[in-house]
């Protein structure tokens, strides 16, 4: 245990930089959206109000307050480019991960394969700490967008904006409550298919490592294997997801095929790096 | 241990489980408004099956959510594996949700709910099923799969009845199922013509009763009950099975059929424009085997549907500001007593006043601009035996405020 626990602390350490710089990126690009896009929507307004020889009273009995819901949507690109580079970044460590212990500067895998320790500790500490990557970011959005509303609230007072509740707020956007889903039970399953397909992306990695060219044909075919069979309900004959089984069923029944994929290709990647990957 | 060496990856799942654990927590406490049908008069038990659903409008955000006795239940605080558990519909009808639960494997892949059937002696499910690979004009030969299963021995037989004769019919839909010994009775609609016809939008439709032996496993009897005609002067009859009581698996004598005349014009573009002249009812005796007219108001539209109660057919109007509830009895002919309930909605209309009919119970559900009101008659009687509106918690100026952000849109009753 001690041994899997200084891994993971030694996988953090060696992505604490890269996560502290998706974290800045998105601070940084998220919260000057929303100022500027609260200076501009204000700036909008007064012309506006000017033009029409109105005032900011009227004009909110008319249309009401800008609610940081609307700010977050006008704010869009800065909001959702951060995400999808923090989404693209982690994807990409997933191989990266097992990569740079190869073609690093000093290649690693020496040392790491030759460690004391059972290699299956080497595989679930860089898998415990992808996880932990993208928790700390999921985190820190969601510590971000209440400061991002008092921010936007601070920027454009509330003569003209309103504040939002951060559970409306995640509810209204999809990319959010795709991320941040509704309830706890959601985030488990959204997030245990995507511990999942990290399962998948480390074997195709280690088949590729143990097999060199045949084994990237190996993980294609494998990938290609765990799709097919994940979707077996729905390839049977007889268009069974309509005209037999109760939607709760084929839930279930996806689940458990989710988990046997889970643990077979465990069993493979720990079959790979223990028996296999040589260096 | 070091802890200042190891200081970031202590931090990181902790920051971690805080950030997320307190969302998590905050959505499950969340204090949403609690709307709740609450009992103004009568017994709170008959409207204790009663779901309202609807939708609560905040700036930029909706909140689907069921209201009942007990209070609200909003879709936000539902799991992906809660919202799949209830199947709206099913779970929505007390019949199906009561057969559903009971009788999970028979229900199984059953879409056609009107095709069920239940008595304590047999469950009964039939459905059309269209022909594939013969419908190069739009026509198909259909089949109509049967599926029963006795409730004492557990016995179950699976069969497709052959119509007699192999017709190809444009549509063919099973309305109402019944069972007497090791007979069925299928009350179905089809529509049959012409290409041409089809093309133009004018098939004719036909209501057939198909009596199926379960011993022979077969269709032994077709018998068409009503058919549509071409009148003289551009006039035609159209006849439709009504589907208006919330009981339709349980045992009945009685479908309604409701006819329409309609005046038919030619357009410049050859397609065929009707226009309404009368509607009026018809209902079909099982036991007797006879169409019998049931000389009640309908409008001309034929939309505001009479609803029926055993052997009692029920039609509203309004008086004042009165629903009134007119009974007419199929099996004697004759119109039985009226009875009026009392609105508590003033400027009520019947356009927005929904009613189901379950048993001998009429429910009511009356909606004028934002305010609400739940009304359970018993038909027998002609009593009201509950009145309730809604409620939601909270001081008087947050109540006006709730009460304003919610929308209601129908009603329903749950087993």
């Amino acid at each position: 245990m001690n041994r899997y626990l200084k891994l993971v602390h030694w996988e953090i350490t060696r992505f604490w930089k890269m996560l502290a710089a998706l974290a800045i990126v998105t601070i940084v690009l998220q919260c000057a959206g929303i100022l500027y896009e609260t200076h501009r929507y204000a700036s909008e307004v007064y012309d506006r109000v000017e033009s029409d020889h109105s005032t900011i009273a009227a004009f909110v009995q008319e249309h009401g307050k800008h609610s940081f819901i609307d700010g977050l949507a006008r704010a869009g690109l800065a909001v959702y480019a951060p995400i999808a580079l923090c989404i693209g970044g982690l994807v990409l460590y997933v191989f990266l991960i097992w990569y740079k212990e190869w073609f690093g500067k000093n290649a690693f895998i020496y040392r790491l394969l030759t460690l004391p320790t059972a290699r299956r500790n080497i595989y679930f500490a860089k898998f415990t700490a992808i996880l932990l990557f993208v928790f700390a970011l999921v985190g820190l959005q969601l510590v971000l967008l209440p400061i991002e509303d008092g921010l936007y609230m601070m920027a454009g007072g509330d003569t003209l904006f309103e504040s939002s509740n951060i559970f409306d707020l995640i509810a209204n956007d999809r990319l959010l409550s795709m991320l941040i889903p509704q309830t706890f039970t959601d985030f488990v399953i959204n997030y245990g298919a995507g511990a999942i397909a990290v399962f998948i992306g480390f074997t195709a990695v280690l088949l590729e490592r143990s097999y060199k060219l045949k084994g990237i044909v190996a993980a294609i075919l494998y990938i290609a294997a765990v799709g097919v069979f994940m979707m077996m309900p729905v390839l049977l004959p007889g268009n069974l997801t309509v005209t037999y089984w109760y939607t709760i069923e084929w839930f279930g029944i996806e689940a458990a095929l989710g988990l046997v994929v889970a643990a077979v290709t465990v069993w493979l990647g720990l079959h790979l790096i223990t028996k296999k990957v040589t260096v | 241990m070091n802890v200042k060496r190891y200081w970031f990856s202590i931090a990181l799942p902790v920051f971690v489980a805080i950030s997320i654990g307190t969302y998590y927590v905050g959505a499950a406490m969340r204090d949403l408004p609690d709307y709740r049908i609450e009992k103004v008069t009568g017994d709170a038990k008959e409207a204790a099956n009663l779901v309202i659903d609807g939708e609560t409008k905040r700036p930029q955000i909706r909140y689907q959510l069921e209201v009942g006795a007990d209070g609200s239940s909003y879709d936000i605080k539902k799991s992906l594996i809660d919202q799949m558990k209830e199947v709206y519909y099913t779970e929505s009808n007390p019949d199906l949700a009561h057969l559903k639960k009971e009788h999970r494997g028979f229900t199984r892949g059953q879409n056609n709910y009107s095709g069920f059937y239940a008595d304590d002696i047999k469950l009964v499910y039939a459905a059309a099923n269209r022909g594939s690979g013969d419908s190069s004009d739009g026509r198909s030969s259909y089949s109509i799969s049967i599926r029963t299963q006795d409730l004492k021995s557990g016995k179950k037989k699976d069969f497709q009845a052959i119509l007699p004769g192999k017709p190809k019919y444009y549509s063919l839909y099973v309305y109402d199922v019944q069972a007497k010994g090791s007979q069925l009775k299928l009350m179905a609609q089809l529509s049959k013509g012409s290409a041409e016809d089809y093309r133009r939008g004018i098939l004719k439709s036909e209501i057939h009763l198909y009596t199926v032996d379960l011993d022979k496993e077969g269709i032994i009897d077709d018998q068409t009950i009503a058919s549509d005609k071409k009148l003289e002067g551009g006039r035609a009859e159209h006849f439709q099975i009504i589907g208006v009581n919330a009981d339709f698996v349980s045992p009945s004598d009685y479908v309604m059929i409701g006819r329409s005349l309609v005046q038919t014009k030619q357009l410049s573009d050859g397609n065929t424009e009707e226009i309404p002249i009368e509607s009026n009812y018809l209902a079909y005796r099982y036991s007797a085997d006879t169409l019998i007219p049931v000389p009640i108001k309908a409008s001309v539209d034929g939309m505001d549907y009479p609803m029926l109660s055993e052997r009692q057919v029920i039609t509203f109007s309004m008086k004042d500001n009165q629903l009134h509830v007119d009974r007419y009895d199929i099996a004697k002919q004759q119109q039985g007593s009226s009875f009026d309930i009392l609105l508590s909605l003033k400027l009520s209309q019947l356009s927005s006043i929904q009613k189901i009919v379950y048993g001998d119970r009429l429910y009511v559900f009356n909606r004028v601009n934002a305010e609400y009101e739940v009304i359970v008659a018993d038909t027998t009687r002609g009593k009201v035996v509950y009145q309730g509106k809604i409620a939601v918690d909270g001081n008087a100026e947050q109540q006006a405020a709730r009460m304003k952000e919610l929308q209601l849109y129908g009603f329903y009753l749950t087993f």
